[in-house]
């Protein structure tokens, strides 16, 4: 079983609220890996949307990626992506 | 009513010795009291705290689970409603709302809670939640993710709905009389509590024309509204005095306010019993004008109010009660019921039943209409029964069969033009045929009238009264409406002026068109109720003034002091004013002239 660590930056404007935040669980929840975010002290499971929003993760925040399980590569590489492209939020950012 | 004849301006509760705090607000309903606060938490309708025992463990977890699943459902739904209308693929709020719900912390958390300390799934999960939030509000320093906490309280709102049973508030335990105080009250609150154990109203927001308000006065229970954060200042059991004259609410009051209540209390005793001696004696001036002097009722109930204050019938009877607490619609045989009740009871005085205000602010669950970004300009009313004929029939058969029963009007609120009255008309023809053909008995002339509160209706006035018996002016919201005010939004309430010239001239403009007509005109706002506008609504001829019950016998006793030639006198100087604030000081100079004690129970 691999145990994979990624250090990933909060790039959308307003953070990790309600949307990405479930956006990112969605994800997560595809792969049997157990996947926890960590902020500062924090750390959370990340098929959990209140544990996400718990973080309270805003706009350039570094939070420690951790996949625990078979597809834990795979998993990464998606949280990854969705990183990446800002959760696809426009910079204006609104809902 | 307030204090003054318009609206003021509100300001902030102030600090005063050591325990005591006077928090100043709207005067909502008139009246003096003193008891025992029963606050209800703003967001939830209540968390009930129980005990469980170790045997009934498993049965609340699972009606915690049930209550998950029907929030689900629900939530999907919408979504799914939304996606739809929007066509729109990306993920919603309502996703993020969803995994909310089956997320694994909080269920687990809950559960455990339920489990270790045996308490019920409301307070578990009310519990779970909050401690969510708080941690969420410490670490954040981002304002924008900091508001994004209202998405958890909105489906902790939903899923604690749903524990209790939809708009069941029942379990709130008012057990003793008690002065409730809440950030604002909702018809489907208050519809499930016991009536007799409310003692006052107390509210953060809200004007003199909100639901607490309207309540308050029909209950005959002083209140006050705007109070900005009395839900937060008081605890449940504090010691308070709602004062319902000067709009004063007094958190734990000191012994010297204590005898000051005793002692106003027994002065507005006197002066309620002065009042009752007019209850059998008619609403006409000394010179012997005579007005109708009507009650509004929201409850069949109030009809015991109605007849004890000596209102000759009801010149305004809301319909919206029958839709309360309730998921379904109210049938034809419940409907008719509840209009022959007052009907027989008030019988031969006329009893004006308005048809179905409702709308997107109001009832759209069961109506099965989508939210309107603007519920005061959106579809309600007549709009509403005009496309669901269905609920209108309904109400129209029940309504054309009370007749029988007494002396029924029906009254068509919210018309803003002359297709949607003649369109009504039709319909109400139609039904009545359809009565008819299934031998079903209905009065033989049944007047059909028409609210005018929408300025088209009022500047039309003349072309509206062709196809009608007779018209109402709901001056509530013919106000907003000139005055393009929210009375419920405190920051803009000054301007609900009743005494707006531009208000008095189209009232003035709407009873003259009634009387080139020979129709009959009549005002159920809470203009009526107020001893300075109803003087003047007296000088400019209406024929009858409908408030609530406990405002009839002050009002009787205004008209009985004044003569009509003198109020119209009045009437037409006021007519020659362009400024609110000139109206309000001449009106208060007459009314002090008229009659000092009509003031006491009206003064600041």
């Amino acid at each position: 079983m691999a145990q994979l660590q990624k250090e990933l930056t909060v790039l959308n404007k307003l953070g990790l609220h309600a949307r990405p935040a479930a956006l990112l669980v969605q994800m997560t929840n595809r792969f049997s890996s157990e996947v926890t975010l960590r902020k500062n002290d924090i750390e959370i499971n990340a098929k959990s949307i209140m544990g996400i929003m718990m973080l309270a993760a805003e706009y350039g925040s570094t939070l420690l990626v951790t996949a625990v399980g078979d597809d834990a590569e795979d998993a990464l590489n998606a949280i990854q992506e969705i990183f990446n492209r800002k959760f696809e939020e426009n910079d204006e950012g609104e809902e | 009513m307030s204090g003054s004849p318009v609206g003021r301006t509100l300001t902030p509760g102030r600090k005063k010795r050591s325990g005591e705090l006077v928090v100043s607000g709207l005067a909502a309903s008139p009246g003096l009291v003193m008891g025992k606060a029963f606050v209800i938490p703003y967001g939830i309708t209540t968390v009930s705290e129980k005990k469980l025992k170790s045997t009934e463990i498993d049965a609340e977890i699972k009606r915690f689970r049930d209550a998950l699943a029907t929030t689900q459902k629900q939530l999907s739904r919408l979504r799914d409603d939304l996606k739809e209308k929007l066509k729109d693929k990306s993920p919603h709020i309502f996703d993020a709302h969803l995994l909310m719900i089956e997320d694994v912390m909080v269920v687990d958390q809950t559960i455990s809670l339920i489990r270790d300390k045996l308490i019920g799934a409301e307070q578990a999960f009310s519990i779970t939640i909050e401690n969510i939030v708080q941690a969420i509000e410490v670490h954040q320093k981002d304002a924008y993710l900091r508001e994004r906490v209202e998405d958890i309280r909105d489906v902790k709102r939903r899923v604690q709905a749903n524990l209790m049973g939809l708009d069941d508030i029942s379990k709130i335990n008012l057990r003793e009389q008690a002065i409730l105080v809440a950030h604002d009250l909702t018809p489907s609150q208050t519809a499930q509590l016991d009536r007799k154990l409310i003692l006052g109203c107390a509210t953060d927001v809200g004007g003199t024309t909100s639901h607490t308000a309207i309540l308050s006065r029909s209950l005959e229970i002083p209140a006050v509204v705007g109070l900005v954060n009395i839900s937060e200042l008081v605890c449940t059991g504090d010691e308070l005095i709602v004062d319902g004259y000067s709009g004063r609410v007094i958190i734990k009051p000191r012994k010297m306010e204590v005898r000051q209540f005793y002692s106003r209390a027994k002065e507005y005793r006197a002066i309620d019993n002065r009042l009752a001696e007019l209850k059998d004696l008619p609403a006409s001036t000394v010179d012997g004008r005579y007005v109708e002097l009507s009650a509004n009722i929201e409850f069949p109930e109030e009809v015991d109010s109605v007849i004890s204050h000596g209102a000759k019938g009801v010149g305004l009877f809301r319909t919206e009660f029958l839709y309360l607490t309730r998921n379904d619609l109210p049938s034809e045989q419940e409907q008719y019921q509840a209009y022959s009740e007052v009907a027989r009871r008030l019988k031969p005085d006329p009893v004006i039943i308005r048809t179905l205000d409702a709308g997107a602010d109001k009832f759209s669950r069961q109506l099965n209409i989508a939210p309107d970004p603007n519920p005061f300009l959106g579809d309600r009313a007549i709009r509403v029964c005009l496309k669901r004929k269905d609920i209108f029939r309904t109400q129209l058969r029940a309504l054309l069969r009370a007749t029988t029963q007494g002396n029924i009007k029906i009254l068509l609120p919210f018309i803003s033009t002359i297709e949607e009255l003649k369109k009504s008309q039709a319909f109400i023809r139609k039904v009545r045929r359809e009565l008819i053909a299934e031998k079903v008995p209905t009065a033989e002339k049944i007047e059909v009238g028409i609210m005018i509160e929408v300025p088209s209706a009022a500047l039309m006035a003349e072309d509206f009264i062709t196809y009608a018996d007779f018209i109402s002016i709901g001056t509530n919201d013919l106000i907003q409406y000139v005055m393009a005010v929210d009375r419920g939004n405190e920051r803009v309430a000054y301007l609900y002026q009743p005494l707006n010239p531009a208000v008095i001239r189209l009232i003035d403009h709407v009873v003259k068109a009634a009387k080139r007509r020979n129709t009959w005109v009549g005002v159920c706002g809470e203009m009526a109720g107020n001893p300075y506008t109803a003087l003047l609504l007296v000088g400019l001829g209406v024929d009858e003034l409908s408030t609530s019950p406990a405002a009839i016998p002050g009002i009787k006793k205004l008209i009985r002091t004044i003569s009509y030639k003198e109020a119209r006198k009045v009437a037409q100087i006021v007519l020659s004013f362009n400024s609110v604030g000139k109206i309000k000081n001449y009106l208060s100079s007459r009314i002090e002239e008229i009659d000092k004690s009509l003031i006491e129970l009206y003064a600041e």
